[in-house]
């Protein structure tokens, strides 16, 4: 069977792409989609909501089924078994049958993998993740008979996972390396106002610490406790691992595509073979606020990737000029804005520019660099973030402005006049 | 579609507009009740900013690629097709604020009651806005080009 585009996933990244193609193409190219996941194009973010019940299946799809008919794609539910790419060719293991697929596009959106750490008794692990729709439904069957819940990490995958449970009124124990949670993307301080309402809403946070090994009380279904580093004993009826994830290369690694810790792909989404594109959480990009490439598995950082593939692969030539990490939270009603570099600490060229309201549990703070922003955090009062992001994509000179920015906020009013003009004339 | 632009010149600061935006926006369409009975409350999607002797009126623009539509992580934030504008559907937003993070102009606003983003819908493009309608002194136009 010969396809003019085949996409390899069904998340961000792959909508995004068809999307760009469709908007251009008119519906005349050929498109193919292998998802190994059903149901196709759902919202990874947005799995703690399901878990929780706020949202059931049919709210969590960020495109429903109608979206691939309207747009004319083949979806194969699947999985690509062979990458033949000097032939264009791909051997698809689909239930239950085996497909030979020709192409002339590829693009491999095959996202991210959950982090395992190796932890005595946790081996058989892959069960206790939650970076998909079939672990959400997993643990949401196994929830019923679960008082005790020990989440291991802090990052934004556990902390959601945490605050999901909490609203099932489950009790939580969330165990964290770092001295701090979410320590990718905030500060001491940050981090320290939401542990702070995490504890009150009840979660348990054991912060510096991490599992040495898991006891069972009937293999693999359930266990009994979680043993700290420290011998402490936390008491458990469930554990999942929520250390993060990283790219999922292997497909296209093994067919020969360059990769370092992603796939290695220019601004136009292409990688080091001709005619194959990637995006999305598969691939490493160059993140101008840390000025170095790596993986940045966003959900908006993977529409804005995909989106410049599905542009490049249907003849249109667009760019992408690198991205960076960005966060939007809101964790037990706490909102929370991240973007750029965030700690940086005593590094050399780096001012920071800080306030903190514990009353009104406010916090603030900027980081500049050759006076252009380099990052922020903003809790508490976040409506300008989106602002302070364009300012800090559009490298301008804030030296005029940063001292109020912490502060008192910033306005379209307050910015260079040039700057002002051109975005009220969007 | 047309879009509200600014007459910088003109603009009093009066603060008129947020008035009557929210008012459009709220169940009774009613001044007093808006203000003081309605709950959960009632928001205004356009911002007015002063920085003497400058002061403006400020909602979104209705970006021709939205970033907001690009980083919603729901599908809440929508290209309305038809008319070109940027529409909102409150049922599937979760309330994350990523759209807020990518905004270049600041205009979406928290409806922190009911946990979603509020923001123009250009009075759902049945003729001109209600800040335009009400505003004062002109500053608020409603036309096809900047």
């Amino acid at each position: 069977m010969k396809t003019h585009h085949l996409i390899i996933g069904a998340s961000a990244g792959a909508i995004s792409a068809i999307e760009a193609i469709r908007s251009i193409d008119g519906g005349r190219a050929s498109i193919t989609v292998i998802s190994d996941e059903r149901p196709a194009g759902y919202s990874k973010p947005m799995l703690p909501e399901f878990l929780a019940g706020e949202v059931d299946i049919k709210g969590i799809l960020f495109r429903d089924e109608a979206f691939w008919r309207r747009n004319k794609v083949r979806l194969i539910y699947g999985r690509v078994s062979e990458l033949d790419l000097d032939c264009r060719k791909a051997k698809v293991s689909g239930n239950p049958s085996i497909l030979e697929l020709e192409y002339e596009r590829l693009l491999v959106a095959t996202g991210g993998k959950p982090i395992i750490s190796q932890i005595e008794g946790l081996e058989n692990v892959e069960k206790y993740t939650f970076t998909t729709l079939g672990d959400a439904e997993g643990l949401a069957n196994r929830l019923p008979e679960t008082s005790n819940v020990a989440v291991i990490g802090g990052g934004l995958i556990g902390v959601g996972l945490s605050e999901a449970l909490i609203k099932l009124g489950k009790r939580v124990v969330l165990i964290e390396l770092k001295p701090h949670i979410l320590s990718q993307v905030l500060d001491e301080k940050a981090s320290g106002i939401l542990e702070d309402r995490m504890r009150r809403a009840g979660v348990e946070i054991r912060t510096g610490h991490t599992v040495a090994r898991v006891h069972w009380r009937s293999h693999p279904e359930k266990p009994s406790y979680a043993e700290l580093d420290d011998g402490d004993r936390i008491p458990c009826q469930q554990i999942i691992m929520a250390i993060g994830v990283t790219p999922n290369v292997e497909l296209a690694s093994k067919a020969g595509v360059e990769t370092g810790k992603g796939i290695i792909v220019n601004e136009r989404m292409e990688t080091s073979i001709p005619g194959v594109y990637a995006c999305g959480d598969a691939v490493e990009l160059y993140d101008f606020a840390h000025e170095g490439r790596r993986p940045l598995p966003l959900w908006p950082v993977a529409r804005w990737t995909g989106k410049t593939a599905g542009y490049n692969m249907a003849g249109s030539s667009r760019e992408l000029q690198g991205a960076t990490s960005m966060s939007a939270m809101k964790y037990f009603g706490v909102p929370i804005v991240s973007v750029g570099h965030v700690n940086p600490g005593s590094q050399d060229g780096y001012e920071v520019e800080a306030y903190l309201d514990p009353a009104r549990r406010v916090y603030r703070k900027i980081v500049i660099k050759d006076e252009r922003i380099a990052g922020f955090i903003l809790l508490g009062e976040i409506c300008d973030a989106g602002i302070m992001y364009y300012l800090m994509r559009s490298r301008v000179d804030v030296r005029r402005i940063k001292g109020r920015i912490p502060t008192r906020g910033l306005g379209l009013a307050h910015l260079p006049r040039r700057v002002r003009k051109e975005l009220l004339r969007r | 579609m047309g879009k509200v632009y600014v007459v910088e010149e003109a603009c009093m600061g009066c603060g008129l507009c947020e008035v009557y935006c929210l008012v459009q926006h709220s169940s009774s369409r009613d001044i007093l009740k808006a203000y003081k009975r309605e709950r959960p409350r009632p928001i205004s999607r356009v911002r007015r900013e002063v920085a003497h002797p400058l002061s403006f009126a400020i909602q979104c623009r209705h970006c021709t690629e939205a970033p907001c539509v690009d980083a919603c992580l729901t599908g809440a934030m929508y290209l309305d097709e038809d008319t070109g504008a940027v529409l909102h559907d409150p049922s599937r937003c979760v309330g994350c604020w990523t759209c807020i993070m990518v905004c270049p102009v600041g205009a979406l606003n928290m409806d922190l009651e009911n946990r979603v983003v509020a923001k123009c819908d250009l009075c759902s493009l049945s003729g001109e806005p209600a800040c335009v309608a009400n505003c004062p002194n002109g500053a608020l136009e409603y036309r096809e080009e900047p």
